[in-house]
């Protein structure tokens, strides 16, 4: 139960497999938006740059990528531990090793991910 | 040729370790491994491996040649010997018996979770169930499968979770039922196999592919679950 709990994500294959794809195309489209922007600014100087975040639907198209990228880090994260932080590698202190590995996972992608709103939405 | 083989005995050998042969092979003739292994077994009878049929038709001598997974029998040497040089261990991933023989229990285990057989609770017809041509064809590429265990010991997916993976050969099994017109329990297939695990753990890897001897294509069963398995949620 408890293990059932720290998957979180990992409750479902199919929407494991769902995140992964909707968040990698959340990804790749923001990081081709950006080089088009880059290739299309005037200038790429801090002013430039400020603007562009300090405008409102960046600042929410930011914020989904990187709850897309947590969300995508996240799934990854645990199937690697999944795979070798096992039974086989670590003998009955197998379950204590994965759910300290998750855990930290899990709360340092909270903190990227709050830290990102948190400059986000103290930008202007 | 040098041959080189697996060699444990957990009842004499601590630790396994592999043994040299010096072979003369008859030139202009094509040999099988397995040819090879019956003729290092004349020089010591101790060495150990599975075989029956030797025609690739009953899947016992699954084995790692130079690397690579396949059956001895039907495996000829000018396919796998590099620099006059063959190294025959058993197949990775799974615990060995002794030398070339592998305990090959957690595959037949995920081999028995995927109910490998006709579910129908209908009213049986007189003779038998039909199927239309078309729907027969479906089962084409699916049904062959000798259960040799080449492609799931091939598959790093299957190492790290023989126990929660299916694997590739237990996959192309279970997508055989699924596909099979005649099969009335789809959906309670697919609801063993939604978890994280079951399906979902095949990256696409395709060693299955590259080293089935009958050249059967698991991962694209595997992406035929994979959608069935999407389509029930969307």
């Amino acid at each position: 139960m408890i293990l059932g709990k720290l998957r979180l994500m990992g409750v479902s294959g199919v929407i494991d497999w769902v995140i992964q794809r909707i968040s990698s195309v959340v990804i790749s489209s923001y990081v081709l938006w950006l080089f088009a922007w880059i290739l299309t600014a005037d200038s790429v100087d801090y002013q430039a740059w400020k603007a562009l975040f300090s405008n409102f639907w960046m600042q929410v198209y930011t914020v989904s990528t990187v709850i897309a990228t947590c969300a995508h880090a996240w799934v990854g994260m645990w199937t690697i531990g999944s795979d070798y932080l096992t039974k086989r590698q670590f003998g009955d202190s197998a379950f204590l090793v994965r759910a300290t590995y998750n855990a930290f996972c899990g709360l340092l992608l909270f903190l990227y991910a709050f830290w990102s709103f948190y400059i986000m939405w103290t930008l202007t | 040729m040098l041959v080189s083989v697996y060699r444990f005995n957990p009842e004499v050998d601590s630790e396994p370790y592999m043994q040299d042969f010096a072979l003369d092979i008859p030139q202009n003739r094509d040999l099988m491994v397995l040819d090879v292994l019956a003729m290092l077994k004349e020089s010591d009878d101790s060495l150990s491996y599975r075989r029956s049929c030797r025609e690739g038709v009953c899947g016992s001598d699954g084995v790692n040649m130079n690397g690579r997974n396949g059956l001895a029998c039907t495996t000829p040497l000018s396919t796998v010997v590099k620099g006059d040089k063959l190294k025959i261990r058993p197949l990775p991933g799974l615990p060995v018996i002794r030398d070339l023989i592998v305990d090959m229990g957690d595959f037949f285990k995920q081999y028995e979770k995927v109910k490998p057989y006709l579910i129908n609770n209908d009213e049986p017809p007189k003779q038998e169930r039909l199927q239309s041509p078309e729907d027969r064809e479906k089962l084409d590429g699916l049904y062959e499968c000798i259960l040799c265990g080449c492609c799931s010991t091939a598959c790093p997916s299957f190492w790290w979770n023989p126990d929660k993976f299916v694997g590739p050969a237990g996959l192309l099994q279970a997508y055989r039922f699924l596909a099979d017109s005649r099969d009335t329990a789809k959906e309670e297939r697919l609801s063993e196999l939604k978890d994280p695990f079951s399906v979902f753990r095949c990256r696409g890897i395709m060693n299955c592919v590259s080293v089935c001897p009958k050249g059967l294509n698991p991962t694209r069963a595997i992406g035929h679950i994979r959608n069935m398995l999407l389509n029930r949620i969307a």
